[in-house]
């Protein structure tokens, strides 16, 4: 393993790490403990991942950070926005399954099905350290 | 919790990290590297001040959210993607930029100075007769900033 794939490695850890440090430190702001439903937790999963990314946004415009560290961040932004996206996209044909099962036009299974697919997905996203980590794993 | 405790929380957290072959660090992270991680999360956590207001209003959403026994619609989903495509980008243009740059420099220093100085004259530099090709390069390169 070379030095980019461990900085890689690092940033996206970085990332996510600081996503549950500001949920642990910040225990009046943690809007995945308010959500009830599995489509609320994975809103709040989502809308947390947008506002750290929003910061590192700022972070990369500022200037006060090195080329290489704008790469790596720019490289671990890709890996968890793919995973998140997927989260999002998961939950929006959640929606729409679930809107059919209540008008009676799809079977429980479907549903159970869709439910468990998105819950999946919001386990996977929550603890988002260890989830991307095992992405970057599966992927080698 | 103030902004002293949320860093240290987040430097042990980090350490956590750093220690960690698992997380990605141990043996093999440079303290140089280290060290920027905990710049950059430094500056986060500098930082931090609007992030917090922001995760404490999206907290206020998702609370009302669930008080009110209600999804997330579209419309939510589309602005909280729409927000996260826009860092994104910036985040993806910062680093083309930085890779633009750098794919230039390799391009001026493979040239000879010949062919430097028709560069710089095509683009209408005043090259120095003593200047040598790094001087000429980072004309060239102060004229593209």
């Amino acid at each position: 393993m070379n030095y980019v794939t461990v900085g890689v490695r690092q940033f996206q850890t970085f990332y996510l790490l600081a996503i549950m440090l500001l949920l642990q430190a910040c225990a009046g702001a943690n809007p995945i403990a308010k959500a009830e439903t599995t489509e609320q937790r994975a809103f709040a999963t989502y809308g947390t991942f947008v506002i750290i990314e929003e910061q590192a946004a700022k972070l990369v415009s500022s200037g006060q950070i090195s080329d290489s560290a704008v790469r790596a961040i720019a490289r671990a932004d890709s890996q968890v926005k793919s995973v998140a996206d997927s989260l999002l996209d998961a939950t929006l044909e959640f929606t729409v399954i679930r809107a059919e099962f209540e008008a009676g036009d799809t079977g429980e299974e479907r549903f159970v099905r869709a439910m468990n697919e998105l819950n999946g997905w919001v386990e996977r996203a929550r603890p988002l350290i260890a989830n991307l980590i095992s992405a970057v794993k599966g992927a080698e | 919790m103030g902004i002293v405790e949320l860093a240290l929380v987040a430097i042990k957290g980090l350490s956590v990290v750093l220690n960690n072959p698992a997380l990605g660090g141990g043996s093999s992270v440079k303290l140089d590297q280290a060290s920027e991680l905990l710049a950059l999360l430094g500056e986060l956590l500098t930082r931090g001040d609007e992030a917090h207001d922001e995760l404490v209003a999206f907290t206020k959403v998702v609370e009302g959210m669930a008080a009110e026994g209600r999804q997330p619609n579209k419309v939510e989903w589309d602005a909280l993607r729409g927000r996260s495509d826009a860092a994104h980008s910036i985040i993806q243009e910062a680093a083309a930029a930085i890779e633009e740059e750098e794919t230039e420099q390799v391009f001026l220093e493979e040239l000879t100075k010949a062919e430097l100085l028709e560069q710089a004259e095509r683009d209408g530099i005043s090259v120095p007769a003593s200047a040598t090709k790094a001087q000429i390069i980072e004309l060239l390169e102060a004229v593209e900033e």
